[in-house]
């Protein structure tokens, strides 16, 4: 009975060691980890926008744009886009570059346009806007670039349902692509990411 | 009476030992499909399909891809998956993009995206490079837990 009972005991600890489930990190409280950027394993909160949902919303609605073809139509290839204000009207406060930088990133790698960054009221670059004033000013030679053919604009809506203890959050990533020279919309994305649980914290 | 105690405990530590092992063993591997020839241009092209043996691959297959261009110059595919059980699946998929050379295109298309496939359903999937290099693909495939 005692030797089989060893016998058994020492099963149990090599399988404990060399089991195959997830390895966690050595020590009682040492639970942070890193993760990988947009992984499925990152936390999940019904009540604002995680970093996911970001780069999801962010790929779903370039898919969207690239398959109209909209871009393409442009008699100068790579136009010039303006990227306009994308207004959030959630409940949280969350800097909208977060959806728009990855929105760039993959525009731009598209080769069908060039994003200016010192056009338009809310510019991202302010000193390269400012060179270029004082340039333009000082040299009557001084060549303009083209104005930008496109121009990006959007908003982030955010709806709640609520049913006994079940919430769902509905966010809307609406964008608009306006095209300047006639003054028309040329493609209107929708991209919706539900969330539904009955706690702020659903999980990974 | 203290021959069958034996027994029971055996009978016992046995049934532990196999539940212990199995849910030490709670595996979720990816499963992959890309071109057979990344160079392939064709409206179907064959697949290369790496397969772990798992319960997804008994449950959900990948049937065909079929891909296009979109945006004159970009790469678009369409997955089609069977679920081949009655039971609805939640699955998670990621489609990685690849130049000529093989090396992965770091674009906003490396995300896991939910898939919740009913029983017996066959549903397609789509997505668009965000570059003209792209030229190959890896679809990934996981159970969502």
């Amino acid at each position: 009975m005692k030797p089989y009972f060893f016998r058994l005991s020492c099963l149990f600890a090599v399988c404990l060691l060399f089991s195959c489930g997830d390895r966690r990190p050595i020590g009682r409280n040492a639970d942070a980890r890193y993760i990988e950027d947009s992984s499925e394993k990152g936390l999940v909160n019904i009540g604002k926008i995680n970093s996911q949902d970001f780069t999801r919303a962010a790929n779903k609605l370039l898919q969207d744009l690239f398959t109209t073809g909209a871009l393409s139509k442009a008699p100068d290839q790579p136009a010039i886009l303006h990227v306009g204000e994308v207004r959030n009207d959630t409940q949280t406060y969350f800097d909208t570059d977060l959806l728009l930088q990855g929105m760039k990133r993959d525009l731009l790698a598209s080769n069908r346009v060039r994003i200016s960054t010192t056009e338009g009221s809310k510019t991202s670059d302010q000193y390269a806007k400012d060179v270029r004033a004082k340039l333009g000013r000082g040299d009557p030679f001084a060549v303009f670039h083209p104005r930008p053919h496109f121009s990006l604009s959007g908003k982030i809506i955010e709806e709640t349902s609520r049913v006994d203890k079940v919430t769902q959050k509905d966010f809307y990533f609406l964008m608009t692509l306006t095209e300047i020279e006639s003054g028309a919309g040329v493609w209107f994305g929708r991209e919706l990411i539900s969330k539904q649980g009955r706690r702020d914290s659903i999980g990974f | 009476m203290i021959k069958y105690s034996s027994i029971h405990f055996r009978f016992l530590l046995t049934l532990l030992l196999a539940g212990f092992v199995s849910f030490g063993c709670n595996t979720n591997p990816v499963h992959q499909t890309t071109k057979k020839n990344p160079g392939d241009t064709s409206a179907l092209p064959e697949l290369k399909r790496v397969y772990m043996s798992s319960s997804l691959s008994r449950n959900l297959q990948v049937v065909s891809i079929n891909q296009a261009k979109a945006n004159e110059d970009l790469l678009k595919i369409q997955v089609n998956l069977e679920n081949l059980t009655k039971q609805a699946l939640n699955l998670n998929y990621k489609i990685e993009w690849m130049d000529e050379d093989g090396i992965v295109i770091n674009d906003s298309s490396a995300v896991w995206m939910p898939l919740y496939v009913r029983g017996a359903e066959n549903v397609a999937v789509q997505s668009v490079a965000s570059t003209p290099k792209a030229k190959n693909f890896w679809l990934k495939l996981q159970k969502a837990k």
